[in-house]
């Protein structure tokens, strides 16, 4: 029974491994391909202005997909779900890179500083391994359900935890 | 007799590696590390004459040199720290913490071991408590190991091989122990057979490592920035960062 048991837990991390490296795999491998962080002036990701942040934003609203739900055909519907999703997963592997390379410059900098504080520098990690699980949490979401349902996803949950929270608070009366 | 020849060959390694030291002046330079190097010379001349002379007392020598020189062993670590580390004042108080961090965590599990042998002090059980203590030697070189990568501070040849070495030798041992402590006298023959060739190796690594003198790397000129400024600049960026992500969920 022990022995069964192990084997379905080490079964099952094999498969969400396997799983997590794969719905992560396409956008990284793109974006390796298009030459990783170097970024040229006027690159789409290359800042978060205005422009950027809403076609970014467009990425994972669902009002484009209602559009083209309603005006095409299954076939440009599927094609559209599928660059949509290319292009999230490329944006948050974007993201994942210019987080690692703050904390790369921080490293660099920060080697040099006799005031170094340890519990400092163990906040800072804290705070950048929260921001990456935040990137892989997205990825495999993005992975699962598509850009566009994230954010109704994210409510869904959000309303959820309040409810919960309001039966807690009601149980506590 | 393959045993008795590998620990009768670490002896001239031992020799050859202080020789190699007084004549480039190199245990003036790494003092801590040669002195280490020179007890488990004394310690193993001292083995190898009471297994001839008194092979009565072989077991209570072996196993009183064999805790001291793991007392020594942690000078190799506190060496690298040391001198890896010399020019960054800031990462050595970090790899300090982590040491501490590592032996408060680890010494722990010695402390439980040990407490078992209250109730009757058996051979497995002197394996596992030696394999503790080696293993609080081990977390501790892991974690400096990782803070030197991490923080990409240059480290000279002499030290990657004092450091290579000495967790070669850790591995090996901590994995001999574990087997010993759970199979018992089973495996004895093979397992003192690769613990002296383990150190055999080490031995082979450090000789190649400080054949010659590698000068420590310094810091890299430039004006070095207040610690307080660089955090903030990172905290803002990863503000940043997070509130791209936020943004874009309700």
């Amino acid at each position: 029974m022990e022995y069964l048991l192990i084997f379905t837990a080490v079964a099952g991390i094999v498969l969400f491994v396997a799983f997590f490296l794969h719905s992560t795999r396409e956008a990284r491998e793109e974006y390796q391909g298009t030459g990783g962080a170097k970024l040229e002036p006027g690159d789409f990701w290359s800042d978060l202005g205005p422009p950027a942040s809403a076609a970014v934003s467009g990425i994972f609203s669902s009002e484009d997909e209602q559009f083209i739900v309603s005006e095409a055909d299954e076939r440009v519907s599927a094609l559209f779900r599928r660059e949509r999703k290319r292009l999230a997963l490329r944006w948050i592997e974007h993201q994942k890179q210019e987080a690692s390379g703050i904390m790369s410059r921080h490293r660099d900098a920060s080697r040099r500083a006799a005031d170094l504080q340890p519990a400092n520098e163990v906040k800072l990690f804290l705070r950048y391994a929260r921001l990456k699980v935040t990137f892989e949490f997205l990825a495999v979401s993005v992975w699962l359900v598509g850009p566009q349902r994230l954010r109704g996803l994210a409510e869904e949950a959000n309303a959820v935890f309040h409810g919960m929270q309001n039966v807690k608070t009601l149980r506590g009366n | 007799m393959v045993d008795y020849l590998i620990w009768v060959a670490a002896i001239p390694l031992d020799i050859l590696l202080i020789a190699r030291s007084l004549r480039g002046d190199y245990f003036k330079r790494y003092p801590i590390f040669y002195s280490y190097i020179s007890f488990v010379l004394l310690q193993s001349v001292a083995r190898f004459t009471v297994y001839h002379l008194k092979p009565d007392w072989y077991a209570s020598v072996y196993w009183f040199t064999e805790f001291v020189a793991i007392i020594a062993g942690c000078s190799v670590v506190f060496e690298f720290c040391r001198l890896g580390l010399k020019s960054y004042p800031g990462v050595a108080k970090m790899a300090r913490v982590g040491l501490i961090a590592a032996f408060l965590f680890t010494f722990s599990k010695v402390l439980f071991t040990a407490a078992q042998g209250t109730d009757g002090w058996t051979p497995a059980l002197t394996f596992l408590l030696e394999r503790d203590i080696r293993f609080v030697q081990i977390a501790a070189t892991a974690i400096l190991v990782a803070i030197v990568l991490l923080y990409r501070i240059p480290v000279s040849r002499n030290l990657k091989g004092i450091v290579l070495g000495y967790g070669f030798y850790l591995g090996t041992v901590v994995t001999n122990l574990t087997f010993l402590g759970v199979f018992g006298g089973r495996v004895q023959s093979a397992a003192s057979r690769i613990q002296a060739s383990s150190y055999m190796v080490t031995l082979l690594i450090w000789t190649v490592a400080l054949w010659s003198y590698d000068s420590v790397a310094t810091q890299a000129s430039g004006e070095a920035r207040r610690y307080s400024a660089i955090c903030a600049e990172t905290n803002e960026q990863l503000a940043q960062s997070k509130s791209a992500v936020e943004s874009l969920l309700p």
